[in-house]
């Protein structure tokens, strides 16, 4: 939580900056050249408000908070201070709080313009009104609710980028921590998938399908691990080597070959299977199968981490080709159900329609 | 072969395409000897229903005579006369094994689709949309039939044709709509919509203990039909069907109300018009004014049931009316294998002959004109059957 929290706490006070220079530049392109007014200047971001009611939240906040503690009205020297500081401590936490819960994420220009949106509502129009910092939101000029809420989009936006561009950093000084994510297969703290995979590297998919057949025949028949490219559409072969090591042939995204070689690290009869690739193969991998007897029938839980071909820019790619692991894992044990319950899987490839009629025609 | 081929919104045409073939072990190829037109296919001429493609071959009501079987299929062979359930099931999940066959969870080859769109998908359909499987369906000489083993039921030969296909969908979809409103001896039944699934939806409530079933539709020969069944009618034109029901049930409303009309119902009232205009503009797919209706009308405790097709959003749905009345609402594709063998004895026993129903009898060259006069409730029509042979 904290490197999420820190990250956003900085995107913010970038955010705030930027913010601060668009409110100015609108001031200045609304033909205000002579405002702000205020102590602060250009530097607490309350021009729209200056300019229509002669006052400043900040000022006022600044003002409360001193005269609340017993302190005397701050004078105009501090509030050069005080002022932009409530500001950017708004606009901080706001960047905190959001940084905490996008932890890990990637940054997207969506959930930047989402924060901008959401802390202008919510400040802007309901709170700051609200707690009496403005006059209400309904008498304010379109213009004034226009110059508010894009300079709280470029905070979002700023704020945003700033975020996602410090996390990775963060993430990778935490190495020497236990990965917060990792699941029960990476006990083998040798491995390089622990440091491949750890934490939010490489991707990982987890899904569950119930299927209504002994649990027994379903473990038995995912034991024998070459069955598994009978369901596992991308998977080719999965053939035993020497010492318990398996070799996996895959077709990644765009029909390229990968192959990898792995052992099974945990197998508990009717319980769970796990599996990881072996250190310095090309794939890192691990993935693991659970199976739970339930009323609907036995439940195959299954989880698979690797290090996509061409890392999360490969993966991103894959995806854009249409390729998304969730949806694969899905499909792929939807399949496997298929197989087990109505004993093939339903097509309707091959069969005839008025397509291929016209194509005659032509 | 020729087949019934959806080209388009209002663009129904028979094609030449390749016969069918055996794609899967458990297939098997049927010649189709019937068929029909079901109310729900005008819903795809309308272009109601998403993810249709151009070519693709209508029909979900068929029977015919098996020439062709795969090696997983032990109960049948060729020359056996079937009649098939519209719903494609396994027989083997969760859902087939607890009698609910429409629901089957590994019939549908698009489910992905379905369940973006509904959370989790029903079974594959004949001839129903690519979300419902993309399977080619009955209007055509010849049909591919998925879990043959499953799906087909052997007919006898002393029955005709026309007393047993429509064991295929609508007689069952109206039992089970009967089925749904829980009845009990001496209920009173109103039904909307006295089409095929409507005017079996009267002749089940019958079957089923009702003591009356009132019947609501415009259509003159369809209310005459639906007397010719047992039950009372209003004309929703003329009548004021509210007032009228709750006057009929001594101030009590209906035990059940049944919205055998679905998502492009028609009508007078200003919520038609709103509807209308929504779903034109895409702000909405579907029409609800029976629904309302049906909700608003029906006694305190007592239950909606939908045979009647939705396919994706209404809107002023009256959930205030049913919360408060404490109403029950029933719905859902027909589990057509669960009724089929009871339905089937009720034919035998002659306690019913669904061929009443049909009133024109044309080869399969004349299905896009027979789509327009169903539609346009011309000629009287009720019920289309087509002979592909």
């Amino acid at each position: 939580m904290m490197s999420g929290a820190f990250a956003g706490a900085l995107g913010g006070l970038a955010g705030t900056l930027a913010m601060n220079a668009t409110q100015h530049l609108w001031t200045l392109a609304a033909g205000n050249a002579d405002a702000p007014a205020s102590a602060a200047g250009a530097h607490d971001g309350r021009e729209w408000q200056e300019r229509q009611e002669h006052r400043n939240a900040n000022e006022v906040a600044a003002q409360a908070v001193s005269t609340g503690v017993g302190g005397e009205r701050l004078r105009r020297d501090e509030l050069r201070v005080a002022a932009p500081l409530v500001h950017f401590l708004f606009g901080m936490s706001a960047g905190a709080l959001y940084g905490a819960m996008a932890d890990g994420r990637r940054a997207h220009v969506a959930d930047g313009l989402g924060l901008g949106v959401a802390v202008w509502a919510a400040g802007d129009e309901l709170a700051v009104p609200l707690m009496g910092l403005s006059r209400p939101a309904t008498e304010r000029p379109l213009e004034m609710h226009l110059q508010s809420l894009s300079a709280h989009l470029v905070y979002g936006i700023v704020s945003e980028v700033v975020r996602g561009a410090l996390q990775p950093r963060m993430h990778r000084n935490d190495r020497g921590r236990t990965p917060r994510r990792g699941t029960g297969v990476l006990a083998d703290a040798g491995s390089d998938t622990r440091r491949t995979l750890g934490g939010p590297r490489g991707i990982r998919v987890t899904h569950s399908v119930t299927i209504e057949r002994p649990l027994a025949d379903v473990y038995r028949f995912w034991r024998r691990l070459e069955n598994l490219p009978e369901f596992l559409e991308h998977l080719e072969s999965v053939s035993m080597r020497d010492g318990g090591v398996w070799h996996w042939v895959a077709r990644g995204p765009a029909g390229i070959a990968v192959e990898w070689d792995a052992r099974i690290i945990n197998d508990v009869e009717n319980s769970v299977i796990a599996w990881q690739s072996l250190e310095g193969s090309r794939i890192a991998t691990a993935g693991s199968v659970r199976f739970d007897e339930t009323a609907h029938g036995t439940r195959v839980t299954v989880t698979l981490q690797y290090n996509p071909p061409g890392g999360k820019l490969g993966a991103a790619v894959a995806r854009l080709l249409g390729e998304e692991p969730r949806v694969q894992v899905r499909e792929d044990l939807r399949r496997l159900k298929q197989l087990f319950e109505a004993g093939e899987v339903p097509t309707t490839a091959g069969q005839p329609s008025g397509r291929a009629a016209r194509r005659k025609r032509r | 072969m020729k087949a019934v081929c959806w080209e388009g919104t209002n663009d129904i045409r028979v094609e030449r395409v390749p016969d069918p073939s055996l794609l899967n072990p458990r297939d098997a190829i049927v010649r189709v000897t019937s068929t029909a037109i079901c109310g729900s296919d005008l819903h795809l001429m309308d272009g109601f229903i998403p993810t249709m493609r151009r070519g693709d071959i209508l029909g979900h009501e068929f029977m015919g005579e098996v020439v062709d079987v795969g090696r997983g299929v032990g109960n049948l062979r060729a020359g056996d006369r079937v009649i098939v359930p519209f719903p494609i099931a396994c027989g083997n999940c969760y859902f087939c094994r607890r009698d609910l066959w429409a629901c089957c969870d590994n019939s549908n080859p698009n489910a992905a689709i379905a369940e973006t769109l509904y959370g989790f998908a029903g079974a594959g359909l004949y001839g129903y949309s690519h979300m419902m499987g993309g399977y080619a369906g009955g209007q055509a000489d010849y049909v591919r039939v998925p879990y043959a083993d499953v799906g087909p039921f052997k007919v006898p030969d002393g029955l005709k044709d026309e007393q047993v296909l429509f064991l295929t969908d609508i007689f069952p979809t109206g039992y089970m709509a009967a089925e749904n409103c829980n009845i009990r001896q001496g209920d009173t039944i109103a039904v909307w919509g006295c089409g095929p699934v409507g005017q079996f939806a009267v002749r089940s409530a019958f079957l089923l203990g009702a003591s009356r079933v009132i019947a609501i539709d415009t259509v003159p020969e369809r209310l005459r039909m639906a007397r010719d069944g047992g039950a009372e009618t209003l004309d929703s034109m003329r009548d004021h069907v509210f007032d009228e029901l709750r006057t009929m049930t001594g101030g009590i409303g209906p035990d059940a109300c049944i919205d055998a009309v679905g998502m492009e119902a028609h009508g007078a009232g200003i919520d038609y018009w709103y509807d209308k205009a929504k779903t034109m503009t895409l702000l909405a797919t579907d029409r609800a004014v029976t629904l309302r209706q049906a909700i608003h009308c029906c006694r305190k405790g007592g239950t909606v049931s939908i045979p009647g097709v939705y396919g994706g959003f209404v809107d002023k749905m009256p959930i205030g009316a049913a919360f408060s009345k404490g109403l029950t609402l029933k719905m859902g594709q027909t589990h057509v294998h669960k009724y089929l063998p009871r339905l089937l004895r009720h034919i035998e026993d002659g306690d019913i002959d669904p061929s009443f129903v049909v009133t024109h009898r044309v080869p399969l060259d004349k299905a896009p004109e027979m789509y327009t006069t169903f539609r346009d409730k011309q000629d009287g029509c009720v019920k289309v059957v087509m002979k592909p042979h």
